[in-house]
């Protein structure tokens, strides 16, 4: 490589000279051109650069933000109802079998409640949390000690016989249910958006078409450089140019690739895991619900209709026969990972919750409170405890293909944020080493 | 490319959940009452029962009832085409009552059972009619749907302390009295309320569509109402200091000083008399008349007093009932 002069640029009063002509001059000479092109180029390639690596980066945070928060945070959302929520169910089944109450249920609300408390605490940490998601999580913190203390209060008496016992029962279930489940749902909500935002910011078209346009524009200067510089040179092919193409064009075949592959992770991540994930876990919650609804209603004794009411209602929307219900649509998704059978088995089990519900009311109606109590806390329960345990078992499952695609989504990233800056300055070494050359055949 | 449109999860998981949790939320709503303004309060008193303000027809004595002429059927012996024929042709007797008041109608918790003065009373009626006092059907009932569920015809009889009244007899028949209660004051022991002229100011709780609410408003116009649908969610206010003070039956307040006896106290003034009276419908005058008749049986066999020692005396807290039921009155 010949040490090329740098131009000599002196400021005097009628503009700038460059090799003792007036630079409009020199630059309509040869060495001129190819030295202005060998500048713009390098501009070029720079810009590129920038754009690709923005684009690349984007992405990567995307990718990262679904596998090390948005996933996350969204099963510790669920898994925060669900405890609240079993905890509920549990607490009514308790009271239902005063007397003769199971150490292993008390055991399960128990650990319930200290749960929800490691989940808040979990929850409380996101980063992200937007203040309706700080306040809620302030309601539940501040109202979960009150509410075990109602349901504490509720077993003291119950246990002496006091028929007050039921009215705290009562008074913890309503705040449950008028506070902490809405109070937990809104959490939920905020980290099902925060997890929808970056499957959308690491799936949307723009990234990859700024990186495509950006390719083209670059692909297409190269190429007019170097007609420019073989038509002026009149030699046909230029080393440095051309391996400098030839780098652009596998940088950007690469960055294509990573994106769209990333992209399909994350789509696969979406339609296999986090999906079903959701699904599920509304009906796990729903289906507490629908527990906690029976229970209360035979606690009650007759001034429960509303419970009846509200159970109706929640199967209805959990196992219903219109489109909207969650059964059908959580098979649909489960169709993608061939897993609709045991969509299935979970829909016929709520089935069975349905009809033992009906033997539970039929039972109360007739006056034959005792087999209503056995029935809501033997057969009712079990059936409950199955589908929990069937749909806690799917629930892993997609979440472990959410983890291993969110991982996949994330994976060479790394490698091609190393690479874009590599690439362009090997690509602007070559290419102005190509027109030096050139440049210097004019000494 | 196209976007990850396919993720309807989240929006549709988030919208069903809230809406079902709302819709069960609404629906319970009732079981949470808060403090209203004394403005609003008529409004509570009176949403389901008869209008408190009726134009009699002659003077209105609230303890007068209908007669049953002659001899009272034997258990299983219904007249032909009487509703008590109809009842014992069901098989069950169905009965309104309370589930939360200790003493006259509660749900012991270790059995889940229903028990009390009031129950035993009704299993007299079934045994009257059936000869059986287990052919009983107990369906638990908020003290505002007492009169509604009778109208209705959702129960055979109301047994649950409803207080005999004339506007309570235009809706429904009132049997004779088989209890004479007195509204009294429920109080924090050590606390700043010693009299009903205590209450200016301070909230007190009573249950919604009972007279002791009605009553108490003349009584104490200064006092703050906190209406309550279920009869035991006072017992629960006053303990989580949400009110000072819980006005009702002194069988009711009986039954709360017993589950906590520490910390509360019945004031010995009695501020209106209470006279408890069995409601059937009037659909089928006879069969309140049967009513009548098998109490007036219960007052001359003595067994109306001995359920009154069975049930209510309560001298570990100080409260002996009455010696013996008041008098049957008739208006005809």
């Amino acid at each position: 490589m010949g040490s090329a002069p740098s131009p000599v640029v002196r400021s005097e009063p009628r503009g700038l000279r460059v090799q003792g002509m007036s630079v409009r001059r020199w630059l309509r000479t040869t060495p001129g051109h190819l030295r202005a092109w060998s500048v713009g180029l390098l501009v070029v390639l720079l810009a590129v650069g920038t754009v690709v690596g923005t684009a690349v980066q984007v992405r990567w945070n995307a990718a990262r933000s679904v596998g090390s928060a948005g996933a996350p945070e969204l099963v510790a959302s669920e898994d925060l109802y669900s405890s609240l929520a079993d905890a509920d169910a549990t607490a009514s089944i308790i009271f239902l079998q005063a007397g003769r109450e199971s150490p292993e249920l008390r055991q399960r609300y128990e650990s319930d409640v200290q749960e929800a408390g490691q989940h808040l605490a979990t929850v409380a940490k996101d980063a992200g949390a937007s203040r309706a998601e700080q306040t809620a999580v302030q309601v539940i913190s501040s109202q979960l000690p009150v509410y075990a203390g109602y349901i504490e209060t509720a077993r003291a008496n119950g246990s002496l016989g006091y028929p007050v016992g039921a009215a705290y029962l009562r008074q913890g279930s309503s705040l449950m249910r008028g506070s902490l489940l809405p109070a937990a749902i809104t959490v939920y909500e905020q980290a099902a958006t925060r997890l929808d935002d970056a499957y959308r910011s690491g799936t949307s078209t723009t990234e990859i078409l700024l990186v495509v346009l950006a390719g083209v524009l670059l692909f297409v200067l190269l190429i007019g450089v170097q007609v420019r510089v073989a038509r002026r040179s009149r030699r046909i092919l230029n080393a440095g140019l051309l391996c400098s193409t030839a780098i652009v064009i596998a940088l950007l075949g690469w960055t294509i690739v990573q994106l769209s592959s990333a992209q399909g992770s994350l789509v696969d991540a979406q339609r296999k895991g986090s999906d079903t994930v959701q699904f599920l876990s509304a009906t796990r919650i729903l289906t507490l619900q629908a527990q906690s609804d029976d229970n209360t209603a035979l606690i009650e004794r007759g001034s429960g209709q509303s419970y009846v009411t509200d159970f109706t209602t929640v199967l209805q929307s959990l196992n219903g026969t219109t489109g909207q219900a969650l059964l059908p649509q959580a098979r649909l998704v489960a169709a993608r990972t061939g897993s609709a059978a045991s969509i299935d088995r979970i829909s016929s089990d709520l089935t069975t919750l349905g009809s033992t519900h009906a033997i539970v009311r039929g039972d109360d109606n007739a006056g034959n409170y005792t087999a209503a109590v056995t029935e809501a806390t033997g057969a009712e329960a079990d059936i409950v405890t199955q589908i929990d345990d069937d749909v806690a078992l799917e629930i892993a499952r997609a979440q472990e293909r959410l983890d291993r695609s969110a991982a996949d989504a994330r994976s060479g990233f790394a490698t091609l944020a190393v690479g874009i800056p590599v690439l362009i300055i090997l690509a602007g070494l070559l290419a102005s080493v190509g027109l030096q050359r050139r440049i210097g055949e004019y000494r | 490319m196209t976007r990850a449109s396919h993720g309807r999860g989240a929006p549709v998981v988030v919208l069903i959940l809230t809406t079902t949790l709302i819709a069960g939320c609404a629906s319970l709503s009732a079981n949470v009452t808060p403090v209203i303004d004394k403005a609003l309060s008529p409004s509570t008193t009176t949403t389901s029962t008869t209008p408190t303000t009726t134009v009699h027809v002659g003077p209105c004595d609230p303890k007068m009832s209908l007669r049953w002429v002659g001899p009272v059927p034997q258990p299983g012996a219904m007249p032909a085409g009487s509703y008590m024929r109809t009842i014992f042709q069901r098989g069950l007797l169905t009965v309104g009552v309370d589930q939360t008041t200790l003493f006259f109608g509660y749900r012991i918790p270790q059995t889940g059972e229903i028990d009390g003065f009031d129950i035993a009373l009704a299993r007299e009626i079934a045994r009257a009619i059936f000869g059986d006092p287990t052919k009983i059907e107990l369906k638990a009932v908020t003290t505002d749907q007492r009169l509604p569920v009778v109208e209705s015809g959702l129960v055979d009889m109301v047994a649950s302390q409803v207080t005999a009244t004339c506007a309570r007899r235009q809706a429904v028949d009132l049997s004779t009295i088989y209890y004479l209660a007195h509204q009294k004051l429920l109080v924090r022991k050590g606390g700043s309320i010693s009299s009903v002229a205590d209450l200016n100011g301070k909230k007190v709780c009573a249950t919604a569509g009972s007279t002791s609410f009605a009553n108490i408003e003349k009584l104490a116009p200064g006092a703050v109402l906190y209406p309550v649908a279920v009869r035991a969610d006072c017992l629960v206010a006053l303990e989580e200091g949400w009110v000072d003070a819980i006005t009702s039956d002194d069988t009711i307040l009986l039954g709360f000083e017993a589950q906590d006896p520490n910390n509360t106290q019945i004031l010995p003034a009695e501020l209106e008399d209470e006279p408890y009276a069995l409601a059937t419908s009037k659909a089928h005058p006879e069969f309140g008349r049967f009513v009548n008749g098998v109490l007036d049986q219960l007052r001359a066999s003595g067994r109306l007093e001995e359920l009154y020692r069975q049930y209510l005396n309560r001298s570990d807290v100080g409260f002996v009932p009455p010696a013996a039921p008041p008098p049957a009155s008739y208006q005809d």
